[in-house]
C-alpha cells in the first residue's frame, strides 16, 4: 500500500505522483455514507476527482470489479481473447516436494483464482488441498 | 527462451552468455554456419523469439526502460514489467527488509556521488531519449519495485507527449498471480505486439 507520507518522502522524484490512497475503497465508503454531511462529502469528491481532472485525456477503465486499472489500452478484440484461450484455458501442476514420509508429493496447482499447495498420495491420485 | 527455431525451420536464434554479457547469434540449419546478429547490442537480449513472418526477432530483456532509453533506435516497442524508473526513489521506497541488499546491487543512494550517478542514468531522467511505444505493467502492492516507480514513469512519458499503455492490478504485487489479471494482461500485451511488431510494415 502506498501512503501520502511515502509519496512526500519521495522528494527526489522529478514529478511526485498525485493520487489518494486506495481510491476505490474510499469511493465505496462515501457511497455508503448517509446524506447530510455535505462539506466532507464535497471535499472528498474533489479529492477523488482531482487526479481525473489533471489527466482528463487519459482513457482510464477498471476491470475485474475495479481491481485492474487499465489506461490507454484499447478494448481487447474478441479475436485476441479467443485466440489466446487455448493457451490460457489450461491447468498445470508443478512438483514442489516429497511428503515427509516419502510416499506422496506436494504440487502447486490452480485453486480458484490462484495457485495453491496440494498433496497427492499416489500416482494418478486425487489432489488434497493443503489449507 | 535462450534458443528458438524459425517457423520455416531455416534458422535457429540463440543467446550466449559471454563473460556475463549476452550476444545473439543466428545459425543456418542447412549449412550449420552461424554469425552474430550485430544489430542487437551486447548485453541487451535475454531470450529471443522469431516473429510469425520470421523477419524480426522479439526479445525478452532485463531493464526494459533503460533499454528504451539507450536503444530506441533499434527497438520497435517495449513492455516494462515492474521496472525501476529512478534508482534513487526505488532505493528509498523499496521495502526496508531489502534496501541494504539492493544498495549492494545498485549503489548506495546516500552517497552524494553515487546519488548523482544514479540520477544521471535513471530512465526517469532520460525520458526525452525514449521514442518507442511503451506498455507499463505494475502491481499496486509490489514490495520490491513500488508502484510509484511505474506511476512517475507513466506521468513523465505523458508529459513528453507519449501515449503510454499502463496496467496496474490493485490486488497484485511483484508480477501477476491471479488468473483473471494474468489473462487480461496477456491479452493486452498480445494486442500491443500485434499492433507494433506485426502490423508495423
Amino acid at each position: 500500500m502506498i501512503s501520502w507520507r511515502y509519496l512526500l518522502r519521495n522528494n527526489s522524484c522529478r514529478r511526485p505522483p498525485q493520487r489518494p490512497k486506495q481510491r476505490g475503497s474510499r469511493k465505496a465508503a462515501i457511497d455508503r455514507r448517509p446524506l447530510g454531511r455535505p462539506p466532507t462529502a464535497v471535499l472528498m469528491t474533489l479529492v477523488l476527482l482531482f487526479p481525473m481532472l489533471v489527466s482528463a485525456d487519459v482513457d482510464r477503465r477498471t476491470l475485474h470489479d475495479g481491481t485492474l486499472v487499465v489506461e490507454d489500452i484499447p478494448e481487447i478484440p474478441i479475436e485476441v481473447v479467443v485466440d489466446l484461450m487455448r493457451y490460457q484455458n489450461i491447468r498445470a501442476a508443478g512438483f514442489r516436494a516429497w511428503t515427509p514420509d516419502g510416499n506422496g508429493i506436494y504440487v502447486s496447482t490452480g485453486f480458484g483464482d490462484v495457485d495453491s499447495l496440494h498433496r497427492v498420495d499416489m500416482p494418478g491420485g486425487a489432489r488434497n488441498h493443503q489449507p | 527462451m535462450r534458443a528458438t527455431i524459425s517457423h520455416d525451420r531455416s534458422r535457429i536464434a540463440f543467446v550466449t552468455n559471454e563473460d556475463g554479457k549476452s550476444r545473439v547469434y543466428l545459425l543456418d540449419t542447412k549449412s550449420r554456419e552461424y554469425r552474430r546478429v550485430e544489430s542487437i547490442p551486447t548485453g541487451l537480449a535475454f531470450g529471443v523469439k522469431f516473429s510469425p513472418d520470421d523477419r524480426r526477432l522479439g526479445m525478452t530483456l532485463n531493464l526494459a526502460l533503460a533499454s528504451a532509453v539507450h536503444y530506441s533506435d533499434k527497438l520497435t516497442a517495449a513492455v516494462d514489467i515492474v521496472g525501476i524508473s529512478n534508482f534513487v526513489t526505488f532505493l528509498e521506497n523499496t521495502q526496508d527488509y531489502r534496501r541494504e541488499l539492493r544498495r549492494a546491487e545498485y549503489g548506495d543512494e546516500r552517497d552524494p556521488a553515487m546519488r548523482s550517478h544514479l540520477q544521471k542514468i535513471s530512465p526517469l531522467n532520460n525520458v526525452d531519449k525514449i521514442s518507442v511505444p511503451l506498455f507499463v505493467v505494475q502491481g499496486e502492492n509490489d514490495p520490491r519495485v513500488p508502484v510509484t516507480e511505474a506511476m512517475q514513469m507513466v506521468e513523465a512519458l505523458r508529459e513528453e507527449g507519449h501515449t503510454v499503455r499502463y496496467i496496474n492490478a490493485l490486488n497484485e504485487g511483484h508480477g501477476y498471480r491471479k488468473k483473471d489479471n494474468r489473462d487480461t494482461y496477456q491479452q493486452a500485451m498480445i494486442l500491443f505486439f500485434q499492433e507494433h511488431l506485426i502490423g508495423s510494415d
